[in-house]
């Protein structure tokens, strides 16, 4: 639908504002753009209704490049809305919605049912709000209107520039609420500059992350969540969703201290400990605390009946283990991929240093998600 | 005292009306040139924004030349009479509505503005959609400054024979005689207060209605 | 530059403590002669000064550009003057209050005030130096020419056809327009009113035909207008003579003889010249009387 083909935005011929875009938005996608300020999304954005054209390149819209085209009659056919609000303090409720419907010279009638039934969808009566003046409604009723003013002409592209940045916590959700409803109505394109990136993720089919005139990673919220592309991303992410997923307490903060027994001990001696400190597994290691192995409790059992036997014969040598110096993450990960039940954990010469088990995963886990509720709850009280 | 300044009126009375008609005349035609000059350049001038600071300046200097001054520059150019006085009204009632209409529409929310463009607009449109009727306001205080100050600087139009209200008023000075001085300052005053109020009048009328 | 300011200060301060007269009484053998503040006037005090201090051994102070005629009038009367010049119908009209009755001659009306000054002010009025100082119409000589006009009777009959253009008090005065106007049946349209610094140049400039000006004005010659003759005497004479008290001019009888040695000296054109030097040319008021008196072989 929304092409970007090589362009780039050079302010005073040094700036590079935007660097070799190249984007493909689908039609009906809800399309994220977001990065610090300055990272030239809303640049981006305005690029495709014009307000800024592109020092070269070009920008399609249904195979059509738009620099061809005449930029108010392209406008007319793109919604736009603002972060700051942006609506005429001097006309009514009703006169605003229906500007583009009047810029396009609908007949009365038509631009009048329309307003009727966009103000009714967002939940404000037409009778109470169409013949008010911006300035007496609130900040979220306000930017209510700017969406569905966008909405108005019908266009089947909608830009909406940091839309809710300036709103209240509460208002926010309501109007991400709302327009993920319009969304599921219509079908829109929508361009959807933020800064938030928890907005981009709960909104966006898409995000588009920037970073200094570059696009550095588009994908759906999944995807980037799950790979970031880079460290900036990463962070980026990351900055607004700390301990969430990346961010685990260390391997060291979470190992448990590991019942050990040297290879020399034999069999009896090595149930008597696993009874002693109810584990079923002992982890073998030589006298500098090398780690040779594991024995467990199935195995001595089968050899029990054999006397001359020591730990070191029946310990299983082949063992995951997980050093260090490691993620927590990989740590889980090695667990699941393998299906076992504990890691042994070791420095960097093979000595063992201590123990996760699945069972000091879940405490972890249920730690984690405590503090984050925690978290989300402080966030609504603001 | 005052039967003796009744009396004076009835006298004159043809001759206040006849200055009143000039002084209206003079005000009128000098404010329509000033508006036509004023209003477009102060709009051009919002376009060309580097060049606003010099011509606004440029026009300020004018006002700080005293108006009496000023239209003793006009005779030795244009003569005496109706000519001189016009030009000398117009270019002092220029700076009030220049520079009215010029921040008027600078202030306007740059957001408004964005707004209209985005959704369309054409520069046309955003001026008479957006930005002269969120300045209009602005644009009416300047008027209406530059409306009074001319009817008070008409006075002197009497001085180099263009009639009007000041020339009782100087008549009166040369005869040191107050009624005489009176019987123009008067209907000048009160033609302050008229158009001052017609125009605040006009003004309520084609405001923007958002409180 | 300061200092320099300082001193051109006190300069000017001890310069004007030593010119003002000693507060303890006149020196009697210095009189002070005053005038009104126009030009004319300045360069009349000169020029009696002149005379006086060739012909007697009496010293002369000058108090030039006094005031209006009201400050002039009450100075001598009050003795801070001994000598000033008036005008016949300033006199009779502004000062005395008299009506003036058309027709009349300068002579009746010279020695009507004549007659009541040295009667009620002791004031005594010397011989008039020649010129008639009176409001009068004019206009380009040129369109005078062409339309034959000499008199205000001519300018009469013309008159609706023609644009007058006068200052505010000529409008104004009983015995300025509304007078011309009745008298000689003007038919002027509205008249411009303004500022008496423009109204020669705009009849020079042809703004207006017609305006209203005092007959020894130096631009009258200098913009090449003429005065139309005053046929009716509409205008009262406003003949210029020296006038002093008459205490003064007891102790000093010899100052009556030296002021009449200018009596009919100047007519108007001399003045209007002599008006035109000051006004136009830029010399001072002093030294044009003195070349006057010079060239004249009065020094």
């Amino acid at each position: 639908m929304i092409v970007f083909k090589n362009v780039n935005k050079l302010y005073n011929k040094e700036f590079h504002a935007v660097e070799n875009m190249n984007l493909h938005i689908e039609k009906g996608e809800l399309f994220a753009l977001i990065g610090p300020s300055g990272s030239g999304k809303s640049t981006t954005m305005k690029m495709i209704n014009r307000l800024i054209e592109p020092t070269s390149g070009t920008v399609l819209i249904n195979h059509k490049n738009i620099a061809e085209e005449n930029p108010v009659t392209l406008r007319r056919n793109i919604g736009y809305v603002i972060q700051h609000i942006g609506l005429l303090p001097h006309m009514t409720i009703g006169e605003n919605i229906a500007l583009v419907p009047r810029l396009k010279k609908w007949d009365k009638e038509k631009s009048s049912k329309r307003v009727d039934e966009l103000l009714e969808m967002v939940g404000l009566p037409t009778k109470t709000y169409r013949n008010r003046y911006p300035a007496e409604l609130s900040g979220g009723q306000q930017q209510r209107i700017g969406v569905i003013r966008a909405l108005a002409g019908d266009p089947p592209i909608i830009l909406m520039d940091e839309p809710f940045s300036a709103l209240d916590p509460i208002s926010r959700e309501q109007l991400q609420d709302d327009l993920l409803d319009l969304q599921t109505k219509f079908h829109k394109t929508i361009v959807f500059v933020t800064h938030d990136i928890d907005e981009a993720i709960k909104l966006g089919d898409r995000i588009g992350i920037m970073q200094a005139g570059k696009l550095i990673q588009v994908d759906t919220p999944e995807r980037i969540l799950r790979h970031p592309i880079n460290d900036f991303v990463r962070t980026f992410i990351g900055a607004d969703r700390i301990n969430q997923i990346e961010k685990y307490p260390a391997i060291e903060e979470v190992m448990i201290h590991a019942i050990t027994i040297f290879p020399t001990f034999g069999l009896a001696e090595g149930l008597t400990k696993m009874r002693k400190y109810k584990v079923d597994s002992l982890l073998i290691i030589d006298k500098d605390k090398t780690f040779l192995g594991v024995a467990n409790a199935r195995e001595i059992q089968k050899h029990f009946s054999n006397e001359k036997i020591v730990l070191s014969d029946i310990m299983k040598r082949d063992v995951q283990t997980v050093k260090l110096s490691q993620e927590l993450g990989d740590a889980i990960n090695l667990i699941s991929e393998h299906n076992v039940e504990f890691l042994p954990v070791l420095d960097e010469s093979n000595h063992l240093k201590g123990l996760i088990t699945r069972a000091s995963l879940v405490d972890v886990m249920a730690e984690q998600m405590r503090t984050n509720n925690n978290d989300a709850d402080v966030e609504e009280d603001k | 005292m005052l039967a003796n300044f009744l009396i004076m009126l009835q006298n004159r009375w043809p001759e206040i009306m006849i200055g009143t008609w000039q002084h209206i005349q003079l005000t009128l035609v000098a404010l329509l040139i000033a508006n036509l000059i004023a209003l477009p350049l102060g709009i051009l001038l919002t376009r060309k924004r580097k060049v606003a600071e010099t011509i606004i300046g440029i026009t300020s200097v004018f006002q700080t030349i005293p108006s009496l001054a000023l239209l003793g520059f006009m005779v030795p150019i244009f003569g005496i009479g109706f000519m001189p006085a016009i030009i000398a009204l117009t270019v002092y009632g220029l700076l009030p509505i220049l520079r009215n209409t010029y921040t008027g529409i600078v202030g306007v929310n740059q957001a408004v503005i964005d707004a209209g463009t985005g959704m369309g607009m054409t520069s046309r449109q955003v001026l008479f959609m957006i930005e002269l009727p969120l300045a209009l306001p602005i644009i009416m205080a300047g008027i209406r400054t530059a409306t009074v100050m001319v009817i008070g600087v008409a006075t002197l139009a009497a001085l180099v024979g263009a009639g009007g209200l000041g020339d009782l008023i100087f008549r009166g000075i040369a005869m040191a005689r107050q009624d005489l001085i009176l019987a123009g300052a008067i209907p000048v005053a009160l033609l302050s207060i008229l158009f001052d109020y017609g125009l605040k009048k006009i003004e309520l009328f084609v405001q923007p209605k958002n409180q | 530059m300061r200092k320099f300011i300082l001193l051109l200060i006190s300069i000017l301060m001890a310069l004007s403590i030593l010119g003002c007269s000693s507060p303890f009484g006149k020196d009697t053998n210095t009189v002070i002669i005053g005038g009104k503040n126009f030009t004319e006037q300045d360069i009349l005090v000169y020029l009696m000064k002149g005379v006086i201090e060739k012909n007697t051994n009496l010293k002369v102070e000058t108090k030039a550009y006094l005031g209006g005629t009201n400050v002039v009038a009450q100075a001598i009367e009050r003795g801070d003057l001994d000598i000033y010049a008036e005008y016949t119908g300033t006199a009779l009209v502004n000062i005395l209050g008299e009506e003036y009755t058309p027709p009349s001659s300068p002579e009746i009306v010279y020695e009507k005030v004549k007659d009541i000054y040295a009667d009620k002010k002791q004031i005594i009025w010397l011989k008039p130096f020649g010129f008639n100082n009176t409001y009068t119409l004019a206009m380009r000589t040129s369109q005078a020419d062409e339309l034959s006009i000499q008199s205000m009777s001519d300018l009469a009959k013309q008159s609706s056809n023609l644009k007058l253009g006068a200052t505010h008090e000529f409008l104004e005065r009983v015995d300025g327009y509304s007078n011309v106007k009745a008298v000689y049946d003007m038919k002027f349209d509205l008249p411009a009113g303004m500022d008496p610094g423009l109204t020669y140049a705009a009849c020079r400039d042809g703004n207006v035909d017609v305006i209203d000006a005092f007959s020894t004005d130096g631009r009258i010659i200098a913009f090449n207008l003429k005065v139309l003759e005053d046929d009716k005497q509409v205008f009262p004479p406003f003949y210029a003579a020296p006038l002093i008290r008459a205490d003064t001019l007891k102790l000093h009888p010899e100052i009556a003889d030296a002021l009449n040695l200018l009596a009919g000296k100047i007519n108007s054109e001399e003045m209007s010249k002599l008006n035109a030097k000051v006004d136009l040319d830029g010399k001072s008021p002093n030294v044009v009387a003195n070349e006057w008196l010079a060239d004249n072989g009065f020094l």
